[in-house]
């Protein structure tokens, strides 16, 4: 923590005696800039600030981007984008995260960089990134309290956990006489069964404190009974899965301390990367991160799920970063699909950590210095996902990057095929215009690609053609 | 395994688990729950079952093998530069933008390049929607990939592009007017050949329909066959459909169009008998030049007569508008000065232009009045003969005798030039309905001059919050493309001033992205 501040003071301070003369780390484009925009209005309204006539002045040096637009107000906007950290500031009075003075800034950057010239920051660039420099090391630190007060501290919470995890149980013994009734009638009358019977059994999950079961539950309603092989099996494997957990939580009390946090988070116990990036205990990676693949989701309760999918190129650790976001707060996201955040990775603990946050992040670049190792076929993978279910039968999303992956149109959708013709179906959601890119980066040449296997099919994300990532 | 299923869907109050089926590990570790109850060890098989399967059941493979053939780019990539251009486009009002779109696939079509691979799938998607053209010029640009992918995608409507001919064949009635008519403009040979495949075979409502869009992309080399439809199957006949007489009067329409046919030469002379050229009275004296009449018989006579309009002309003969005509000659007359060439008549008036306008336009004999006004019978047939013979210089004179832009629809028929001439001379620079009916089909921008004047003129009315969108559209796509940086000069003076909302969203905002495109196209096609 403390050698990045240092090494990124030093870095600020090697340019201004102009010892540094490193070209500047990140090179937008517009497709990276329309996957930072908050919503397409933002991208659109940018787009239409991104002509230099239309800019006051605009600059750039190994740190920053900044400018000044004119308004509807009388001074101009004020805008930089910390290019090391991707960080955005503008003085517009915007709430939206980056602005369409932000992303217009961006993007006359990503349509003509050479009409930036290198500058020495100007003041409030300066301070602005020396402000975030000092809040960045700081945002971790807890506050100071008395042991008397840690104490009581600790004690509320552990008798708050003791609390749910008496709810939880009661709500697994609930929902496992509800599976029992299921096998019991048989799973033939699951098309005919009104979606209010999961909805109600989802919402006493809820009740007991265990959304994550209800998340469970809720999965049978989306069951599709048109094909009725296909249903016949998704019914049974969410039985098993749910079935499983649903002993676990029964016989948390003997598990290990890891499995009892993995059995909570499965539960639905939240996760708060703030506690997990002040916990001195957490797994941490130093890494170049590659960003793998992004994918947003909207819940029912009009919540906005993004995940992002990273792999260290050194480590080979893959990592999820999920960002959520709501009506009233948008999604904030650093993570650039296609680039490399180098820095450090926390993981929450877990059995098979998966989930992280970003501890410290040092700068963004377009690309690893080394690229991370890949599975030679669907035969390794499916080797390598065996043993990840032996050791965590709830594996969900894993990512994984395959050698030579052709797509091939199959009557009944997409393939994705390796080099010795075994396949993987493509998930039926996959929009066409992914497939059309692949087909075009590639020509038809098998290369690397990037997938998340989800259930039996896979979900693309990007290629390496060769030593260079495209995002699908 | 069978046996989990068939007990998982009848549940197993109908069926018990017969355990003995399940695979023998999977039937050890049941052993072990071998005491619980008959629902428990259900859900216990479906889960072992489920993770043996998925543990299990390796990664399937082709039953054919996989097309290996590569593809690859023998065009190269357009410069950066003109593919940024692309991002501009959806900046552009959409009214406006696939003439943008279109500008500059042609440069990229010139130039001989394709565009870069990130770009290939969004033109692809932008294109959807745009006319075959468009999509055809887009199949043009995307490379082999691009060409290759299409065909994986039939929403793309990309289909309708590669397989036109079976269009031709197959597709609606719009289809294939829009087909021809693209034919027609682009390869007349194409157009008779196809025709030709398909004449004999189509209703007389297509053939009337194929026959007016030649009639609207006439040349010299359809005479020959228009002749022989024409002497053959639209000769007249006792008992023929009144389409098929409609088919002889567009077929003599055109013949008329054309000093060689023989119809022409027969009708001119004829209606020389009708030219009447007097002593010379005050006038003639002045000019030097006779008086010229056309005296219309009152009854019919040998030419002027039901049966030879109908039969030589297909004219309608029984029903014409008798509020503007007194007799049906001059009904009949009407029709002649549409289709023949004004070079006709202005021979009559010993060559002299604006006489013979003038005489048709104010003889008295002609005039009939329109809500207190004194209008020529013969004005909308003059109209149709501008439009008809895309006649610039009639277009020029009939426009300047509405002064204040009531002929809008002329305008595309006149030259540039002449328009900026009749837009200037009248200050018709702040008039949208005037401005948007200027001669723009090649794709003419205004002159500098001209161009400036326009802005200013935008300018003005925004200062008086009197500027509306279809101004700023208009520049957009007419102002010359030096002339953008007067347009960033008025922007810069129009900050700090009440008008200025008013300018940026109607002006500014609504030009600057089309204009700074059509610049930059320009750039590439110098």
């Amino acid at each position: 923590m403390h050698s990045s501040v240092f090494d990124f003071s030093l870095s600020a301070f090697l340019c201004k005696i102009g010892l540094q003369t490193n070209r500047l780390c990140l090179t937008f484009t517009e497709a990276h800039t329309q996957s930072i925009a908050p919503n397409p209005a933002a991208f659109s309204a940018g787009k239409k600030l991104a002509t230099k006539e239309q800019w006051q002045s605009f600059a750039q040096n190994e740190r920053a981007l900044w400018g000044a637009i004119k308004g509807s107000g009388t001074n101009p906007y004020l805008v930089a984008i910390d290019t090391q950290v991707l960080a955005y500031k503008c003085t517009c009075p915007s709430r939206q995260f980056p602005c369409k003075h932000s992303i217009a800034l961006m993007l006359l950057h990503a349509q003509h960089a050479a009409l930036f010239s290198k500058q020495d920051e100007p003041e409030w660039v300066q301070s602005w990134l020396d402000k975030r420099s000092i809040k960045e090391k700081t945002k971790t630190e807890e506050p100071e309290r008395t042991e008397e007060e840690q104490e009581q501290l600790e004690k509320n919470r552990e008798k708050t956990q003791l609390n749910r995890l008496a709810a939880v149980q009661a709500g697994a013994d609930e929902l496992e006489r509800w599976l029992k009734d299921l096998v019991r009638m048989g799973l033939l009358d699951l098309p005919q069964k009104p979606r209010s019977d999961f909805d109600h059994m989802a919402a006493r999950m809820v009740d007991a404190k265990a959304p994550g079961l209800a998340g469970w539950v809720r999965q049978f309603t989306r069951l599709n009974f048109e094909d009725q092989h296909a249903w016949q099996q998704e019914a049974l494997y969410i039985i098993s899965r749910l079935f499983l957990l649903v002993s676990a939580i029964r016989k948390h009390d003997s598990l290990t301390p890891e499995w009892q946090q993995t059995i909570k988070n499965l539960s639905g116990w939240s996760q708060s990367p703030k506690e997990l990036l002040a916990d001195a205990q957490a797994e941490t990676i130093k890494d170049q991160w590659l960003v793998l693949g992004q994918e947003t989701e909207k819940t029912d309760d009009d919540i906005t799920i993004q995940r992002n999918w990273l792999i260290g190129s050194q480590s080979n650790r893959t990592a999820l970063i999920l960002n959520f976001g709501t009506r009233f707060s948008a999604i904030e996201n650093t993570t650039v699909p296609g680039k490399v955040l180098e820095g450090e990775l926390a993981f929450f603990p877990s059995v098979w950590p998966q989930r992280a946050a970003v501890k410290i992040q040092r700068r963004v670049l377009d690309a690893a210095e080394s690229r991370p190792p890949c599975f030679d076929d669907w035969n390794r993978v499916h080797e390598h996902h065996v043993r990840q279910l032996a050791v965590y039968p709830w594996l969900n999303d894993p990512v994984v990057i395959v050698k030579s992956i052709r797509l091939i149109k199959d009557q009944n959708g997409w393939l994705a095929c390796d080099a010795h013709q075994h396949y993987k179906p493509v998930v039926k959601s996959y929009d066409i215009t992914r497939i059309m890119k692949w087909l075009v980066v590639s020509g038809n040449q098998p290369l690397d690609m990037a997938v998340v296997i989800r259930n039996q099919f896979v979900l693309p994300l990007g290629v390496f053609s060769p030593t260079t990532y495209t995002l699908l | 395994m069978n046996a989990l299923i068939q007990t998982a869907l009848l549940g197993t109050e109908k069926k018990s688990l017969d355990v003995q089926s399940l695979p023998q590990p999977i039937q050890e570790l049941l052993g072990d729950y071998a005491r619980e109850d008959a629902e428990q060890q259900m859900l216990q098989a479906i889960s072992l079952v489920t993770f043996f399967n998925a543990a299990g059941t390796m990664p399937p493979k082709l039953a054919r093998p996989a097309d290996e053939n590569i593809i690859s780019e023998t065009q190269p990539v357009a410069p950066d530069d003109l593919l940024q251009l692309f991002g501009k486009f959806e900046l552009v009002e959409y009214q406006i933008r696939e003439a943008l779109v279109s500008d500059w696939l042609q440069v990229l079509a010139k130039r001989n390049e394709i565009v870069s691979p990130e770009l290939v799938v969004t033109l692809i998607q932008f294109g959807k929607n745009m006319t075959n053209h468009t999509r055809a010029q887009i199949t043009d640009v995307i490379g082999n990939k691009g060409r290759w992918i299409l065909q994986y995608d039939a929403s793309l409507n990309y289909s309708a592009v590669t397989a036109e001919d079976q269009r031709w064949n197959e597709g609606t009635t719009a289809d294939r007017k829009q087909i021809f008519t693209t034919w027609r403009k682009t390869d007349r040979v194409k157009a008779w050949k196809h025709l030709n495949e398909v004449w004999e075979t189509e209703p007389i409502a297509s053939k009337k329909m194929f026959l007016e869009i030649i009639g609207e992309t006439l040349a010299a080399d359809d005479i020959p066959s228009l002749e022989v439809l024409y002497q053959e199957e639209f000769a007249y006949r006792a008992k023929e459909k009144k389409t098929e007489k409609e088919c002889r009067r567009i077929l003599a329409s055109m013949l008329l169009r054309v000093n060689t046919t023989k119809l022409y030469q027969h009708t001119t002379t004829q209606l020389q008998n009708y030219v009447v050229k007097e002593r010379k009275g005050l006038l003639g004296l002045v000019t030097g030049k006779e008086p010229v009449s056309i005296r219309l018989p009152e009854a019919e006579d040998a030419f002027w007569n039901a049966s030879l309009m109908e039969q030589q002309y297909g004219f309608e003969v029984k029903t014409y508008d008798i509020a503007r005509f007194n007799t049906i000659i001059q009904f009949w007359m009407a029709h002649f000065l549409r289709y023949l060439p004004m070079s006709f008549w202005v021979q009559a008036f010993d060559g002299d232009y604006h006489r013979t306008l003038h005489y048709w336009l104010t003889h008295a004999a002609y005039q009939i009045k329109i809500e207190g006004a004194k209008v020529s019978i013969f004005l909308e047939a003059l109209v149709d003969h501008v439009k008809q013979h895309q006649d610039s210089k009639t277009a020029f004179a009939l426009i300047t005798l509405a002064d204040d832009g009531s002929r809008p629809e002329l305008s595309p028929y006149m030259t540039l030039a002449d328009f900026e001439t009749y837009v200037s001379q009248n200050n018709l620079f702040g008039y949208e309905h005037v401005l948007q009916h200027g001669p723009y089909a090649a794709g003419l921008s205004w002159s500098p001059a001209f161009s400036e004047k326009v802005i200013a003129t935008a300018f003005e009315s925004a200062m008086k919050n009197q500027s509306s969108a279809q101004v700023g559209k208009l520049i957009a796509q007419h102002a010359h493309p030096a002339s953008l940086q007067v347009l960033f000069a008025y922007n810069a003076k129009a900050h700090d001033t009440v008008g200025y909302h008013n300018w940026n969203t109607h002006i500014f905002q609504i030009a600057q992205p089309a204009f700074e495109i059509r610049a930059k196209i320009k750039h590439y096609t110098n």
